[in-house]
This record gives C-alpha cells, structure tokens and sequence, in this order.
C-alpha cells in the first residue's frame, strides 16, 4: 500500500495538470455532479428514469414506493471467477420491482482495492447505498469517524421490521456510536470455539484419546508419544503468527494490544499478570525444551502452508461448528479429528464480522433499507443472491420447491457465483449445502445463545491519547511475542521479566490507565 | 603508420581481466538467480514445495499451475491488451503533448513563458491529493471504467516538461528564425525541426514514459471495476492480496475459506509472475539498447 501511495503522491501534479490539459481540450466546465454513482459496463440496469429531482436525502416522500429507482450495493468480491451477474441480477430484480419498486445493483470490489476505493469514494462524496462493513474490512469505526454512514434507527424503525426481528438483540451494542445505530450486525458465529486438532492417522496408530483434551498441558503425554515413535513428525505445530491449539484463557476480553478486560473481576488488566495466561507459556517454553515444537517456530509465518504439509501431529483451527473435524480436514488436505474447547466471551468486534450501513450519499435511503428489509425477509431472495440460480450454479438435492430445500452448489473450478449469506445478512436463512449444513447452523445459533457476552460489549477503546504509547507497545511485542508463543526462549522467568520491563518502558501502564479511565466512564454511561 | 610485425600480442590485461569477467559473471547470476527461483517454484509441485521449499530445479516438472491459470487465458491475454494499447497510446500522445508544451515554454518569444513555467513548477511542489484528483476523475470527467481513467493522469508530469524544456533551450533560436523567413508555421517548426533534432530525449522520455504506464496498477485499481479493462499488474496484485487475504485469521474465523474455494497456490503465484513479466523480459533488452543510447547521447548533449 505504501508504494501505491508514495507513487501516487508523486503523480498528482501530473493529475492536476493533464486534467487542466484535457479540461481545456475538451472545453468541459465541469459537469453537474448528476450522474449515476457509476458507469459500471457491466449493469445490467438501464439509467434510471426517474426526473434528477435533487431531493435531499432526509426527505419522506408521501408514498415512497411510487417512483422506481436504482439501488448500489458495494461488496467485497467474495470469488475471483465471479461470473453469472447478469443473470442472477436479472432474476432477483423481476421480484425486487414488485415488493420494493428498485432495481439492485451488486458492485463487486476485488479485495485488492476494495478499502483504497471505498475510502475514495466516500472521501468524494460518491454516491451509493448499501455498502458491507465490518471490523477487519473497510471497518466500522473509520467510516462512522469520518461520517460516511448514515444512522440508522428512524429508517429501521419505519422500513425494517423483519430485520428487527432477526437481529440478535445484543448485536445492535456493538454497532451503536454515541446512541446512533450505524450498521446492521449480520447474522454470524459470534463466538467460535477453539479447535485442538489431531492428524487422524496418528491418533489411530497410537490409540490416543483425543476427545478428553481440552487444554495445551492435557498434550504432553501424547506429544511424547509421538517424540518418541515418530522421527519424521514436529509432535507440534506453532508459528510466528499463530499461536499452539489450547492456550485459553477464560473470561479475559482482548480490548488492546496487552491489555485485557477481566469479566470476573471487572477490570482491566495487563495480559502479563494473568496467572493462566502465564502457565500455558510457561508449558510452551517446557514443550520447546522437550523438542515437540519445531526449533523454528518462531521464524516460521506461513500457518496454513505448514499445516497442509503434513508433517505435524496436532494444529490449531478455529474449530468447526461441529467437531468431527470436518472444517480442518477440507482446510488442511488430510483427514484430521478435533477436540473442540473453550467457546469464548463474545466482544464487541466478534459483534460486527460482517455487517452493512447505507451511505450518506445514498439518494434514496428509505429504499435502500427497504430492499436490505426485503433480503432478510424473503429466504429465497437472499438464497439467490448468495448461491445463484438454480441449474446454472446449484442443483437442488431435495425438497425442491419448498422455501428450504437442499442443495449442492457448485465448487471449486466450475464455481461462478458465491456470497457468503453473513455478507448479505441473513445467515439463519441458509438453504443446506455443502457451505452449511442446516445441523451446523442450528449449532452455531446454539452456541451463540449459550455464549457469554462480555460485560462491556459495545465498549470501543479510543487509543488517541496514549498513540505513541500503543505504537511502542506493539513494537515490542512483535519483537517478543513469536518468542514467547512458541516457547522459544533459553530460560522463562528472565524472558518473562525482561519482557515487562521493556513493556513497562514502552508505556503499558499509561495505557493501561488510559483504557481503564474510558471503561469507566463508559460504564458510568450505560448503566 | 606501420603494422605491428609480431602477430600474437599478449594483453598485458589478461589476468586482470578474468577477474573482471569473473566479477560480472557474478553479478549476472546474482540478478539471474532471483529469477530462476520464481521459474522453478512455478513449475513445481504444490507438496513438493511445502515438504522442501521453493527451488531452482523442480523434483518433477508439474504444469498445473500454469494450467489453472491459462485454464481461463481470456482474462490474462485481456489484461495483456489493455496493457499494450495503454502504453502505446499514452506513451505516444504524452510524448508529444510534453514536448509540445516544453517546446512553448521554452521559446523566449512566448509571452506567457514565465506563468505557465511557474504553473508547471508549481504542481511539482504542491499537490492536491488523492481524494481531489479522484473528485476530478469520477465526479466531474465521469471516468470511472472508461480507458481513458489509465492514460490521461500521467500523460503531461512537470518534471518530464522541465527535462524536456532544459533540452529544447539548448536548441539555437536562430534555426526557427530561418525557417520561419523560409515560410514554415510554428507548427511545421515543430513538427519538421524540432522534433527530428530532439530524438535522444525523446527516446529517454519515452523509455520513463513506457516504463510508467507498463507497470502502472495504482490507477487500474482506483477507477476500474470492469474485468475487461484491468491492467496485468494489478491481476498480478490481485491474486497476492486475495491469498493473503485468505491467509488471514479473519478468513478462517469468519469461516470465509469453504471447502472448495479455489485458494491460488504457492505455485500459481510464480507462474502469474512468469507469464506477466514474462514477455517483457523476452522484448526488453532488444529495445533497451535504443534508449540506452538515448540516454547517453542525451546526458553529453547537455
């Protein structure tokens, strides 16, 4: 990114002066900013016919039904071999005409350009309507800071009904900012648990029961096993960027690089004093000792290329939503078996995975979320718009013609068309596939209501104050922490201190006080 | 004057020499090596190269990453095109647009000489910024998704003027006077006279000019959504971002990565590297010669 930004900084005279060039070539006075939010070649939408009446957005329309108009919707490429658009665009608009009188419109941004071309566009003032946020990707709190999306909670009240009803009732914390909501929270996992996962052949050979691990320390006497019998086999994997499978630590909320939130005792603490935290290092370090991890580990980045190879006993995944080791054996190429534990406190950023605003530029705001009202209310609306058309990028298994058949879509080579339905919003309303089995979206939905949710979701640390302090902090720990994750120091309790004094130098404490100052206000306000 | 009567003269040189070609023998391979890799990597075997590592030579030549992405050659053959076309065009019509304006600022008989040279200098110092420059593209000239979005932003720089002006003004004024009493117009002054004598600047503006809107994929990736119009660089960046991306923690948590997702490969990264930088290698260093020699001619003109 950097160089694109160096290069372009140094293009923009040039910008500047072939644009006056081409402005007096052409003799263009610049036009009135009238046009379409794109010219995109591939719509399949004809201009809109509606008069350019310059209606400013906030305005209700008496029937806001009774002109026909065009709706954008920016999302992130799910797939590179997209393909199909046209048609299924063509499909979902013959129902979308009838219920909402709109004409969607889906603009799929490669992940290349995606946030560069989303902060441009709302730094112009483009317009467009829908648009899909989250917190990893164009995220949430940068564009409600720079004040690209609109509020939501009069449009919802008035044009969302069924969205109301399916959102989960916490989710809206999360996506709220000083009493305004400003997204809406997809239906997604909010919390996953924790995946110990075993190479099935090995675990076969050696008899082991692998269901009883829950923790990193249950390990030893298997990882031994393997040290022993098994010379062409690292018993196990850990990298520089992902940590060994079963080093939980309960009822901790991350909140910022070393500091935690402690749900029990209600405070914020540094991750280095909680004593949990400190034992599941202290059997890393001792495992590294014993040889069962890879005297590289620490320089080693590549996770899931090591994990493919083969060469390990027991990884990490995220787990599955069921534990039969399914999702790790389709990620990591070989038949593998899990141990699923710790299913961990839900916080705010688990809240907004996915989820979508509509844009201040939006020209019709109240028809954007009827259309996103009528995705989450029609099953097979937003079936269509996230498996595509029947025959053409799925086939019905069973149960065709109900609103919930079972379906097979397309995969791999021949796959076209893809949205993950949490992209759209409504993921309860998945048809069975191969994606999703409708047992594992029951478990998820399951899984959710039983988590706990952390006492202060809807909390978002500001760390404006304390910048170069949060900058030092993250300096030092990428210097330490692959050492630390993998166990790779020569003596424990000096790495241990050293790396608190280095902190401490850095200014965690500020930190530390400056997170718990804001906690406190903000509970001072929620409660 | 005379021969030299011994016929085998030894050069004195000969073992000074050897250890300069032994020098440079070096250096090429380590330029080569880096190269060698890519190509080994991209023929080998996906296992292969998460059991070992990337190599020069492949345990078995595998083709399938090239398979996987010639599987859909249209786009990459597009992408190529698009490429091309941009680059001919916008080299050609920047060239003459730069030394067209050079040419007017550098003429001492030109009454707005000094505010438009001081408007030139002025965009070299300050810049507008992104965001405007992306307001006057899609907003006001409506470019988005047209082709002319990845040839106008760089076809007139201030520096590529200044460097040209500063060659133009060592022409001698005195050759327009005379063509001008021979009944030539400003243009045919130009395009007869200055044009023809200024050809080693040409040649080096052009190789920067060439080299700007051949790797360019900053602007592809700000105005383009349509396929059809994407640049090969940025398919290359495309594909790195996208197995990063599916690389990442979020992927996996948010359960992103399915079954059956086509992840681009170690391999097919190589490969898209070969077939992009490929060709260029292959044309390069028989043109490279030309504006080398441009370039020099231009430096001892000066």
């Amino acid at each position: 990114m950097r160089v694109g930004k160096l290069k372009v900084d140094s293009k923009l005279g040039v910008i500047l002066s072939a644009s006056m060039v081409a402005l007096a070539i052409s003799g263009c006075s610049g036009k009135n900013n009238e046009s379409e939010s794109s010219a995109s070649g591939t719509a399949s939408a004809s201009a809109s016919p509606s008069a350019s009446a310059a209606s400013p957005a906030a305005s209700k329309a008496a029937d806001p039904l009774e002109k026909f108009v065009d709706v954008s919707w920016y999302i992130r490429k799910p797939i590179d071999t997209i393909k199909d658009q046209d048609a299924i665009e063509a499909e979902v608009n013959k129902g979308l005409k009838e219920t909402v009188n709109a004409n969607l419109h889906i603009h799929f941004i490669d992940a290349a350009s995606w946030e560069d071309k989303m902060k441009l566009m709302s730094a112009s003032g483009d317009e467009y309507d829908l648009v899909f946020t989250s917190n990893w990707t164009n995220p949430i709190d940068l564009n409600v800071q720079k004040g690209a999306f609109l509020p939501l909670d009069d449009l919802l009240k008035q044009y969302g009904p069924d969205i109301l009803a399916k959102v989960d009732e916490r989710a809206w914390k999360a996506v709220t900012y000083n009493g305004k909501i400003m997204a809406i929270p997809s239906q997604s996992p909010f919390t996953t648990p924790g995946g110990i996962v075993f190479k099935k052949d090995l675990v076969e050979k050696y008899n082991f029961d692998y269901t009883k691990v829950h923790k990193l320390q249950e390990l030893e006497p298997y990882l031994e096993t393997i040290k022993k019998n098994e010379p062409e086999i690292t018993p196990l994997l850990v990298t520089k960027t992902v940590n060994a499978p079963g080093d939980y630590i309960l009822d901790h909320t991350n909140i910022t690089k070393g500091i935690r939130y402690d749900e029990i005792a209600g405070k914020a603490v540094m991750e280095l004093d909680i004593p949990a935290f400190l034992d599941n290092y202290r059997t890393m370090s001792d495992f590294y000792k014993k040889g069962y991890v890879a005297k590289d580990a620490a320089i080693k980045t590549d996770f899931i290329a090591e994990a493919k190879s083969g060469k390990y006993a027991v990884m990490r995944d995220s787990g599955g939503y069921t534990a039969d080791g399914s999702k790790s054996t389709a990620l990591f190429g070989y038949p593998t078996v899990e141990s699923l534990a710790n299913y961990p406190t839900i916080g705010t950023p688990n809240m907004v995975g996915a989820a979508t605003a509509i844009s201040v530029t939006s020209k019709n705001p109240e028809r954007a979320m009827q259309l996103l009202n009528q995705v989450w209310k029609d099953k097979k609306l937003s079936n269509t718009l996230a498996y595509g058309l029947e025959g053409k990028n799925y086939t019905v298994k069973s149960g065709a013609g109900t609103d919930s058949p079972s379906i097979e879509a397309k995969s791999g080579a021949e796959q076209t068309w893809a949205i993950w339905h949490n992209w759209l919003g409504p993921l309860w309303d998945q048809w069975d596939s191969g994606w999703n089995s409708t047992a594992s979206l029951e478990q998820m939905q399951k899984n959710n209501k039983e988590a706990k949710t952390s006492s202060i979701l809807g909390f978002l640390f500001n760390g404006e104050a304390v910048k170069t302090e949060i900058a030092q902090v993250s300096a030092v720990y990428s210097e330490l922490w692959p050492i630390m994750q993998t166990g790779s120091m020569p003596d424990f309790d000096k790495f241990l201190a050293d790396m608190k004094q280095r902190l401490n130098e850095a200014g965690l404490d500020k930190v530390l006080a400056e997170v718990q100052k804001q906690i406190d206000a903000w509970k001072a306000q929620n409660q | 004057m005379s021969k030299p009567t011994n016929p085998v003269v030894r050069s004195p040189y000969i073992g000074s020499r050897t250890v300069v070609h032994l020098f440079f023998i070096l250096v090429c391979f380590i330029c080569i090596y880096p190269f060698l890799v890519v190509l080994g990597t991209s023929l080998q075997n996906e296992s292969d190269i998460l059991k070992s590592g990337y190599a020069i030579f492949p345990k078995q030549i595998d083709l399938t990453a090239y398979k996987v992405l010639l599987h859909n050659p249209g786009v990459l053959l597009n992408a190529y095109l698009v490429n091309i076309y941009t680059t001919a065009l916008g080299a050609a019509a920047g060239l003459f647009i730069t030394t067209g304006f050079a040419f007017a600022i550098s003429r001492k008989d030109y009454a707005y000489r000094k505010q438009l040279s001081l408007y030139v200098f002025f965009t070299m110092l300050f810049q507008g910024g992104m965001v405007p420059s992306y307001i006057l593209m899609v907003s006001w000239l409506d470019l988005k998704d047209n082709v002319l979005a990845l040839i106008l932003p760089f076809l007139i720089t201030g520096w590529h003027v200044l460097l040209m002006k500063g060659f133009l003004q060592s022409l001698p004024e005195a050759l327009f006077e005379s063509a001008k009493i021979d009944g030539a117009n400003e243009f045919i002054i130009f395009t007869k006279i200055v044009l023809p004598l200024t050809k080693p600047a040409l040649a080096t503006l052009g190789l920067f000019l060439v080299l700007q809107y051949w790797n360019d994929w900053w602007l592809t990736l700000l105005y383009i959504e349509n396929e059809n119009l994407m640049k090969l660089q940025y398919l290359l960046i495309r594909v790195l971002r996208n197995m990063e991306f599916l690389n990442s923690a979020e992927a996996v948590q948010y359960g992103l990565v399915k079954p059956g997702q086509q992840v681009p490969s170690l391999s097919a990264r190589m490969a898209m590297c070969i077939l992009a930088a490929g060709p260029m290698l292959v044309v390069f260093p028989f043109f490279q010669k030309y504006f080398v020699q441009g370039l020099t001619v231009g430096s001892v003109k000066g």
